[in-house]
Parts: structure tokens; sequence; C-alpha cells
């Protein structure tokens, strides 16, 4: 569902930029932050907001790697192992977060909760290791912070 | 001895907050350019100061805005490109962090240049944070009337808009990032026509680098020949900023300007590497340039000196490489990067890439075949120049060193499964 707010919000990004299919970027992003991901029936609104086919909303969505059509946990790890992590040791936070969490990269805990994934370069290659957590950037991370970390999740979860 | 310029305050507190900026002297750059300088007078400014791009190709920057056509009866935009992509390169993200309304200054005095009312500030997706810093920044500068209508009281306009991505390297490309802010797939576009003539919605066009941006008000405060005489190259001026990644003891961001070589880089300035290990190879300017090996290192780190030694100064992300480190590994991770980036609108780069990963994964766990080295380079060599963007040569150049220059030991994973050097 998406709720009155966003729907107002979406309707206004429509108008802000030179041409009407600018808005639709920044749409998807307000979505996916209320809901998780952006459903068929996001789909259905956003091509009514922006008079485009549900076929070219697809296409947008598909291209970035960010946007999810499928829900993820509420709780999205992505790892960065590209090669400035990777000499910093991303291989053994990977191999540490998949243990605890009990899931491959890609995949999400049965409960829900959890989401791992291996990402590309997040632009703070100076505080190697780095993990994204959800929207927030961990920096220099360590396999015993993960450790604690989780479990302070789990607790909260 | 070098002086920092662009980096000076980033470790003053609060310098996002526009009283702390201001105090230090910020938005005086932007006035004096309205008040004293007509827009033909900073373009030539800037030409004349030698300032080159800086997302990495480090193309003339007023060479490149005077291509915007003069009496054009459609508006110029400007799209700053904050869509720090490239492996190895963190830069651009350490200036928005630490200093929003720096970068907001030099879009002023540039869209004034250039005659833009309207400027976007394309950012990376995953740097929801720094979005954020950006939105607050121009919110304060609006309050002020430092943008809108009539800025400092002056007769021009400008409003800027954060666009943010949402996770595709290809963004970075300067046609695919205008893709991207008309809200569709960010696949390149072919050239000509340049976006300096046909850009954003069909109008005039430029697109510069976040770092390349704000060197401009420092060329219009202290003049063209002040800015020229940084360094001691005419084709390689001004201050640069490099991002030290990989084993060195103090990785970080740090101001030079473009006489420092990479071998002080990585030992005076960073230390050396981490548990003194020997070096055994640096990646100069981000994962899509060749890599340099310990002999070649005594090189300065401009332009044209990398290029003399086969590679580039590119975004000067410096990835160093300690002994110790498998040299196929590092050619498997940076082959799945562009497998993964590719856009897939051009077969050279869409086929060229998966298969240099899927090649170097499998000599990697030790199950490559006799002849894949030299299969390799032939995937190289049709990849570069036959497509619309770089990103295909990005792949190929890379792969193309590391099978060069540590040949023996591709060889050695080709003969026997495993890997001697972890």
């Amino acid at each position: 569902m998406i709720s009155a707010a966003t729907k107002e919000k979406v309707e206004a990004l429509a108008s802000a930029f030179p041409q009407r299919r600018s808005g639709l970027m920044p749409a998807l992003h307000l979505i996916q932050q209320e809901s998780g991901y952006i459903s068929p029936e996001a789909t259905v609104f956003l091509s009514q907001v922006f008079e485009l086919s549900r076929a070219q909303i697809h296409e947008t969505i598909t291209f970035y790697h960010m946007f999810r059509t499928r829900p993820a946990g509420r709780f999205i790890f992505q790892v960065c192992t590209n090669v400035s992590c990777m000499l910093r040791g991303s291989e053994e936070i990977m191999q540490t977060l998949s243990e605890i969490l009990g899931i491959q990269p890609g995949e999400t805990t049965p409960d829900g909760q959890f989401t791992l994934q291996e990402t590309e370069c997040l632009a703070a290659c100076g505080a190697a290791p780095v993990v994204q957590l959800n929207e927030e950037y961990l920096e220099h991370v360590t396999c015993r912070q993960i450790r604690e970390l989780i479990a302070e999740l789990r607790k909260e979860s | 001895m070098f002086t920092k310029i662009l980096t000076r305050n980033f470790d003053q507190p609060d310098l996002h907050e526009m009283e702390v900026y201001e105090k230090l002297g910020g938005y005086r750059m932007i006035r004096q350019a309205l008040r004293r300088h007509t827009p033909e007078e900073i373009v030539q400014m800037v030409q004349r100061s030698g300032l080159r791009g800086r997302g990495g190709a480090g193309f003339p920057t007023g060479i490149k805005w005077g291509f915007i056509p003069r009496n054009s009866d459609k508006p110029t935009y400007l799209c700053v490109n904050a869509d720090e992509s490239e492996p190895g390169t963190f830069k651009d993200r350490h200036i928005i962090l630490h200093d929003p309304h720096q970068l907001l200054e030099g879009i002023m005095v540039s869209a004034y240049a250039i005659q833009s009312r309207r400027a976007f500030i394309y950012i990376r997706g995953e740097m929801a944070r720094e979005a954020a810093i950006l939105n607050d920044a121009i919110a304060q500068a609006e309050k002020k009337n430092y943008l809108g209508h009539r800025i400092f009281g002056e007769d021009f306009d400008l409003q800027i808009q954060v666009v943010r991505g949402a996770g595709a390297y290809i963004c970075g490309e300067e046609t695919g990032l205008l893709e991207s802010i008309e809200g569709k797939r960010g696949q390149p576009r072919t050239k000509p026509p340049f976006p300096a003539v046909c850009g954003l919605y069909g109008c005039p066009t430029i697109i510069n680098n976040v770092e390349t941006l704000i060197n401009v008000p420092h060329i219009v405060a202290n003049g063209p020949e002040w800015f020229a005489a940084i360094g001691k190259d005419p084709r390689n001026t001004g201050p640069k900023l490099y991002g030290v990644s990989g084993q060195v003891k103090r990785p970080g961001v740090y101001e030079f300007d473009m006489t420092i070589t990479l071998k002080e880089l990585i030992y005076d300035v960073c230390g050396g590497l981490t548990e003194n290990r020997a070096l055994k190879g640096v990646i100069p300017g981000g994962s899509s340039v060749p890599i340099l090996l310990p002999e070649e290192i005594d090189v300065a780190m401009d332009f044209d000196s990398l290029a003399a030694r086969g590679t580039m100064l590119g975004s000067a992300g410096v990835v160093v490489i300690g002994e110790g480190t498998c040299m196929v590994r590092v050619a498997r991770r940076v082959a799945q990067f562009y497998a993964f980036e590719s856009c897939g609108q051009c077969p050279p780069c869409r086929e060229g890439t998966a298969w240099l990963h899927k090649i170097l994964q499998r000599i990697e766990s030790g199950g490559g075949h006799p002849g894949e080295l030299d299969l390799l380079a032939e995937i190289c060599d049709n990849m570069k120049s036959h497509t619309i963007c770089p990103l295909s040569d990005a792949a190929a150049m890379p792969i193309e060193s590391y099978i060069r220059k540590y040949r023996a030991e591709f060889e050695e994973h080709l003969s026997r499964p495993g890997c001697a050097c972890s």
C-alpha cells in the first residue's frame, strides 16, 4: 500500500523537473523507502502519474540495482567485495555474516529479518572494509563488530 | 611546499553549516564573480588556468564550456557528476561530506559562466546521507537568497536540484547520466551530437565532476595565472585530490599539486605498506587503468606522466597491492565488476565483460585451460574502441595489463589448481 502522503509527494515530483519523467527515479526511491520494494500496484500508480506505460516504468526499475520488485529483509547487509575492500579483508566479513545469518549472499533469512548481498565499490575505500546496513555506511568493519551488531539487531527484532 | 587549497577547511567542525562556511570566507568568490566579471571572462579565465576535468578523462574544462552554442533559444543545463563509482575512488564523497557549500559555490560560479539557470547534482543512490547533506546545504542557501531568483541581489537566477541514482556505474558516463536524470535506463548515447550542443532534454548541457567544479571559484578569486603556476607542468595545473586505499598504513584522501610522485604518496604520505610488506603493484587511477609494477612508481601523479608510463591518472584512486595478494584473484574481481555493470547495449562489451569474468573465474579456481591467457588477450583486443562508451575499454585495459605484467602467476594457476600466493 502506498500511503496518501507518499502519493501526494510522488504527484508533486511529476512537475518538479523540466520534463515529467525525471520525477520517476525520485518517486521510485520514495516508494521503496516506504514499502521496501516496488510492487505491481505501485507500478500501475506510477504509470498513471508519469503518463508512461507499465513497461516503461518497469524498464527503468530493472536497470538499476538498488530498486527491488520483491520485499527484502528488515536489515539489509551489503558487503563491498571490490578490490580495495578485498585487500582489507572483506571476504572474511562476508563469510562471517554468511555463517552467523545462515544464508548465502543474495538470500534473506526465513524470518524475513536479514538480507545479505555482495555490493560494488561504495566510494569509501579509505575506510575499507566497508559494509552498508540499510542506508548507513559501516567503516573499518571487523568480524567481531559484525558479531556484536547482529546480536544487537536480533534482540531488537 | 604545497599549501592545501580545496581541503584546507575540512577539519573545521560544522563546516556544512552556512555560518561556519561564510566565516571562513565562503560565498565571497561567487559575489566577486557576479559583480566583477562577465560570464565570458570567467570562461576565458578557466581556459587560461589549464584546469582539466577531475572525473577521469582530463579534458580541459574551459574548452568544454566553450562548446556551448551562443544565442541558443534553449535553456542551458549544468549537471554535476557526483556518481562516484569507479572502484578505488572516494574523493568526491569526501568533498560532499565535509564541505557541501564549497561545491554549491563552485556550481554557482560555473553556472553563471555558462549562463545556466538550472543545475542538477546527480549523486549515487547509495549515498543517501550525502544527498541529505547537499539538500540541507541547498535549503540553507535558498533561505539566504544565495539560490533562487536574483541570487545575491544580482541579475542571475539559479536553481540547484539533487537527483539520486540507484546503483549503476554506467550513469557516471556523462550521457548515461543524462538518460538517468531523464528517468530512463542509463544507457550511454552515441556522440555526436555532444552534450554541449544536445544534452539534457535535448538542450545544451555541461557535465562536470564535483572536484573539477570546486576549483573554479579559486581560479576566479586568485586569477588563472596563480592556478597555472601550481605544479611544474603547464599541462597539469592546480591542486589535485588523491584517494589512496588498499594495503597502506594511512589510507585516505590527500591534496597535493601534481608534482607529487606515486612513490612519495605511498611511502611518505601514507606511511608505506601495512605490516611492512613489499609492494606488488599499484593501480594509480581507479580500477579501469593499467597497473604499475614496483619499479614503475617513481612517476609524477599527473595526466601526462602516467600516460607516458602506459597508464592513466583517471580518477586518481590509488589502490596499493602488497606481496601475498593473488593477481588472478584481483583480475577476476575487477572483471566481475565490469561484467556486472555493463549496460548491455553494445555486444563487444556485453559479451566481452561476461567472458573475461567467466574465464578468469575458471582460472582462479584451477579449471583453466592452456592457451586461455592468449584467448583473454584476444577478447580484450576485440573489446577496445568498438563500443558507444568507454566501459568496454575500461574493462579490457586493466585485465590486459595484469596478464602482461604478472604472466608467470597466471600460468602457474593454469598448470596446477590452487593458489601459491595466499
